[in-house]
């Protein structure tokens, strides 16, 4: 059920986002399987965690493109105890169960040209129902009708009025490190 | 509304941990929280013409006066967080959040405050809403900028740049991929540069064209990274550009292109950027706080560890740099003046050479300062006191006890030149150069030694004597300040001592410095500074405002300003003005404990100090910064109410009871600022204080100038002034046109009287002359020799025919002339007195016409009188005019009419031949009734009757 209601809310996003709107819009690129894994380094503890149901667009033609993963979909933690906090405490999966990034890619590059390239993405990054624009850098390597693309990027807790209580201040990090990691293909036109 | 406590938190950063690489070198910020922590999300600061800063944020526009925040009162329209400000001479533009533009006119000499200066009421001031911003989009205003023309650039995040010539629409400029623009400035030659993502648009700084041109600047220009997110010109000419991962570079309008990026940078994205002199370009990043280039040495210094992302810079009026931090609010710092890191031992003396090294010398050896480490210089331990720069560039270095080191730029091994090496004394306090000869003051007296052969000659003149200072001036005197000998000076080879004479001597000095004009400046223990001009000496001491006569050292910065050191502060002293601003540490300096006399001055002019295990960096900026406080009215109250007293200037006169709120813009330290002033008119001589208002009760009329000043520590003799022209009118009644009508008035009512009086005399005359001409008239006809033959002839008759009926008749002939005689005398008599003497009189003629002649009475009782002898003149004049005969009777009937009038009527029947008397009688009787008051007698006269009307009158 959650999967539906990230899916819907996918494909919204992605029709308002403008990705299909301008004319200039180009071959598509998309996945749903993109890999996401967050580490939290505090000093007592390290939590990692990480979901293999990213999805993804991108439109070569603009360089336009939608990220969202479920909340829920996270799996790994330390315990259980722990997954729950995360789902319930924390993100409260229930009322926000999407982290989305949505946004354009600000260097011009030749998507129809095979190489490696490193990028910045520029939009809203929104988790826990508050979004803040980022712009998040990136390496893309094109071959063929697939691109695949790897980012690095750190995420405030105070960015997204997620409050930790004191008494677990020293096991969550106040930055959590995020990688990206997503092969997309391109899609028939 | 916000409630903000007047609260001020000092707060110091602490050294940052993370970065390695970079120095750490800050001042001391102090920030401004609002009361309860309120969250401003400050987003924009400019100060205005005024010198009042505006912090806009996401809830809103305040005005900052140093100690609390008053809200402005914005225009509807323009609702949502305040996004981008801009002072120019006229307005302060204010950008919103939802795409609008408003502005505040600043053309009024004062901008008031806050009603009752409380500030919980919203600036009555008055923000307008622009109209043409209605037709931008709804994206923020990211920044505004005004060209030479008087355009208005709009920068919008997300909306494109837009530009509204005078008098005309705004219009969009596109800018191919820089919809969103991060900062706008204008640079040289007028052109506008909005930073995008897709490099610098630049407008072609034409005037005419309604759709204005702009060229890209990029990558190909030597751009490092494309999204630019900060822009700053620099003054002497040229573009700073801050860009989001590759640092800062700056644009050469000669070259056309961008220089290199500064080097070593640390990643950070650049938010802001401030620049102070040509050395310090501060830079705000998003996420990692403040740093600080410095351009001379090249190097970066990190400046807090309070990682927030910095959403502006900026610098104000007093040298202050202000920092909006999106999570900590407010802050300011004098960045002027920063501390070093401390180092790991006591700093004892200080040397910046030519190079631009910093040489520190401390008990444990010689140190190189980098800005992050010190770096030891000397193979051993060694007590270093003193330091000087030969012309090569060695460094000399004086120890206590262990003669004296010289360093070698190529970095082989020191050499030491101690006792036994032709020292004579290996403690030295002082050391100079001056050209190739080097000056030692040791504790076994002064030594020189000329070019490098380190043979050390004693100056006999000081002998053994306690030197502490030895000052080598720029035109080749040697000063020395010594214990007992005071201020000496060798000139020419010859020696000689100074003093100021008049029984007063300085026995000891212990430091000296010379001005921009050859002056020497001299300090001698707990009696402050004195100046020698080379023909007199001048002290400054505690009158002059001088902080304490405690001075521990003094040092003339690139300004050509003389610095003095105290224990915990700092005096800047500027000989041209003689003004003095003092500097507390600890409140505008960062907290320090000075101790010893170590300073020195860097090629760029800054200052430097030892105090206590770090060092104050005092920066001479070469930039004019103020002084002293701004004094500016605030507000005027008459019984408490405010006027808007830009315009108003003049009071009635019982609008007498004037309030007075003022204010000194002094941001640097807004509770140190003091006021007097003095109500010209009123007040006989300044009036001193720490609050802000002064209040005058019953002022009389007259004209006033309220001036006052404000000082930054109580000294007023240089401050600025401003003043309120104001007048408090006269009551009406002592004004001259009210006078004058009063004395018109009074001398037409006088004239009114007189004359009234010269009428009523005149009629009293007339009426006394008629009185007496009809008495005249009366006793004339009386004693009228027909009347008395008529009587006599009548009684002649009586006497013979009855005896009884003559005496009658004598009788009533008697009563008849008394009662005339009794009542003509009066004004007015009853009409019974009258009536008594028509019966006689009646009496008497009925004797004479028996029955021809009939008087009827018919009177009804009345108080009203007539004047005497009226009615018999009446009947008189009947007999006398009118035929007398048994055939034709005379009758007379004498009636009252509507009781106003008393009426005498007779049957008309003239004689034949008139009697001469003509009307005498009626004319005399009706001018005595007009004169009296205005009574009219009425005549008439027909076929049958004459009638006579005569008005009855009220008594006496």
């Amino acid at each position: 059920m959650p999967i539906r209601i990230s899916t819907v809310f996918f494909l919204t996003l992605l029709f308002f986002s403008g990705a299909w709107r301008r004319n200039d819009s180009g071959p598509y690129y998309r996945t749903s399987t993109g890999k996401v894994r967050f580490v939290s380094d505090a000093p007592l503890e390290r939590i990692e965690a990480s979901s293999e149901r990213l999805r993804g667009a991108l439109d070569a033609g603009a360089g336009n493109f939608a990220w969202t993963v479920a909340i829920r979909s996270f799996k790994g933690f330390n315990s259980d105890l722990q997954l729950a906090h995360f789902n319930e405490n924390y993100l409260e999966s229930v009322q926000f169960p999407d982290a989305t990034f949505e946004g354009r890619i600000i260097e011009a590059i030749d998507y129809g040209k095979d190489g490696a390239y490193s990028v910045r993405a520029k939009g809203k990054f929104s988790a826990h129902g508050r979004s803040r624009e980022r712009i998040i850098p990136g390496r893309l390597v094109i071959k063929g009708n697939r691109i695949t693309i790897s980012a690095q990027f750190s995420v405030p807790l105070q960015d997204h009025d997620i409050s930790i209580p004191k008494i677990v201040h020293q096991k969550i990090a106040e930055e959590i490190q995020v990688d990206v990691l997503a092969e997309l293909l391109k899609q028939p036109s | 509304m916000l409630h903000i406590r007047r609260r001020i938190w000092l707060i110091f950063l602490p050294v940052c941990l993370f970065a390695g690489s970079l120095s750490a070198q800050w001042p001391l910020f102090r920030t401004h929280p609002m009361e309860g922590g309120a969250k401003f999300q400050a987003a924009a600061a400019a100060q205005d013409r005024h010198g009042w800063i505006w912090i806009g944020g996401a809830a809103g526009l305040w005005r900052f006066d140093g100690l609390e925040y008053h809200a402005a009162a914005l225009p509807a329209e323009a609702s949502g967080g305040v996004t981008a400000l801009l002072a120019t001479p006229q307005r302060l533009w204010v950008g919103f959040e939802n795409g609008r533009v408003a502005f505040l006119d600043l053309s009024a000499p004062f901008l008031p405050q806050a009603a009752s200066g409380s500030p919980e009421t919203p600036l009555s001031a008055r923000f307008q809403f622009w109209q043409p911003s209605a037709a931008l989009p709804m994206a923020p205003i990211s920044g505004l900028a005004e060209d030479a023309e008087g355009s208005l650039w709009i920068a919008t995040y997300g909306g494109g740049l837009f530009c509204a010539r005078p008098g005309r629409a705004a219009v969009a400029i596109g800018l191919p991929g820089g919809d969103d623009i991060y900062a706008i400035a204008r640079g040289e030659h007028n052109q506008i540069w909005a930073a995008t993502d897709a490099g610098v648009f630049v407008s072609a700084g034409d005037s005419t064209a309604a759709q204005p041109r702009v060229r890209r600047l990029g990558k190909a220009d030597g751009l490092p990274d494309e999204i630019v997110t900060a822009l700053l010109p620099d003054p002497a000419g040229g573009m700073w550009v801050g860009t989001y991962d590759r640092g800062v570079c700056r644009y050469d309008y000669a070259r056309s292109r961008f220089e290199p990026s500064i080097p070593d940078w640390p990643g950070y994205h650049v938010s802001a950027l401030a620049q102070f002199g040509d050395s310090d370009l501060w830079i705000g990043t998003d996420g990692k706080g403040c740093l600080r280039f410095d351009r001379k040495t090249g190097r970066l210094h990190e400046q807090s560890d309070a990682r927030d992302r910095i959403r502006a810079l900026f610098k104000d009026r007093e040298g202050l740099l202000w920092v909006l931090s999106e999570r900590q609010g407010l802050f300011s710092a004098q960045v002027r003046f920063a501390k070093t890191e401390p180092a790991p031992f006591e700093v004892q003396a200080v040397l910046a050479d030519r190079r631009r090294n910093l040489w520190v010398g401390g008990a444990t050896g010689l140190y190189q300062f980098t800005g992050a480490h010190w770096k030891p210089v000397l193979p051993q331990r060694a007590n270093i006191i003193s330091l000087a720069e030969l012309p090569d560039g060695r460094i000399l270095a004086g120890s206590f006890g262990e003669g004296l080191w010289v360093t070698d730029p190529a970095g082989a091994k020191p050499l030491r030149i101690g006792e036994r090496t032709g020292l004579r004394n290996g403690n030295i306090l002082s050391a100079a150069v001056a050209g190739d000869t080097v000056w030692l003051a040791t504790l076994g007296g002064v030594q020189y030694s000329v070019g490098d052969q380190w043979r050390f000659q004693t100056l006999p003149e000081l002998g053994a004597g306690y030197v502490y200072k030895i000052y080598t001036a720029a035109d080749g005197r040697v000063w020395f300040g010594a214990d007992g000998l005071g201020l000496s000076v060798l000139e020419n080879g010859r020696w000689r001592r100074l003093d100021p004479g008049a029984g007063k001597t300085i026995k000891t000095v212990t430091d000296i410095c010379t001005d921009a004009r050859g002056r020497i400046w001299f300090i001698a223990p707990n009696a402050g500074l004195w100046r020698y001009d080379g023909q007199n000496f001048r002290h400054y001491d505690l009158a002059e405002q001088l902080h304490s006569r405690n001075i521990l050292g003094l040092e003339r910065d690139g300004n050509g300003h003389i610095l003095l050191l105290y224990e915990n502060g700092l005096d800047i002293l500027d000989p041209e003005t003689n003004h003095i601003a003092y500097y507390p540490a600890g409140t505008v300096l960062p907290g320090f404990q000075a101790g010893v006399n170590a300073h020195c001055t860097d090629p760029d002019g800054h200052a430097w100090f030892a105090v206590g295990a770090g060092m104050l960096r005092a920066a001479a900026f070469g930039e004019r910064f103020a002084t002293d406080p701004r004094p500016m009215l605030t507000s005027v109250s008459v019984f408490l109410t405010p006027v808007d007293f830009n315009v108003r200037r003049s009071f009635a006169h019982d609008q007498n009871y004037l309030i007075f709120h003022f204010t000194g813009i002094w941001y640097t330290l807004p509770e140190s600022a003091r006021y007097r002033y003095r109500l010209e008119g009123y007040d006989l001589d300044w009036k001193t204080t720490k609050d802000r208002l002064a209040s005058y009760s019953n002022l009389p009329p007259g004209r006033y100038k309220f001036r006052f000043q404000s000082s930054e520590h109580g000294n007023f003799t240089r401050t600025p002034e401003t003043a309120y022209d104001f007048v408090i009118q006269s009551p009406f009644w002592t004004r001259w046109w009210f006078l004058l009508g009063v004395i018109l008035l009074g001398a037409l009512l006088l004239y009114a009287w007189v004359h009234a009086r010269e009428v009523r005399l005149q009629r009293e005359a007339d009426l006394q002359r008629e009185k007496a001409e009809s008495q005249f008239a009366a006793l004339k006809s009386q004693i009228n020799p027909h009347f008395l033959f008529n009587s006599f002839n009548t009684l002649i008759a009586l006497i013979e025919e009855n005896p009884k009926a003559a005496a009658e008749y004598v009788e009533h002939l008697s009563d008849y002339y008394r009662a005339m005689m009794a009542y003509r005398e009066k004004d007015r008599i009853s009409i019974r007195e009258e009536m008594e003497l028509v019966e006689n009189f009646y009496f008497l003629l009925k004797k004479r016409f028996e029955d021809n002649f009939k008087l009827r009475i018919a009177l009804e009782e009345t108080n009203g009188c007539i004047l005497p002898l009226t009615l018999q003149m009446l009947l008189e004049n009947a007999v006398k005019h009118n035929i007398i005969s048994k055939t034709r009777p005379l009758e007379v009937e004498i009636y009252l009419e509507d009781k106003k009038w008393i009426v005498a009527r007779n049957n008309l029947q003239p004689k034949n031949q008139p009697e001469p008397g003509t009307h005498f009688g009626l004319q005399s009787l009706a001018e005595r009734y007009r004169l009296l008051g205005n009574y009219a007698v009425i005549v008439e006269q027909n076929d049958l009757y004459f009638t006579v009307k005569v008005p009855l009158i009220p008594p006496m």
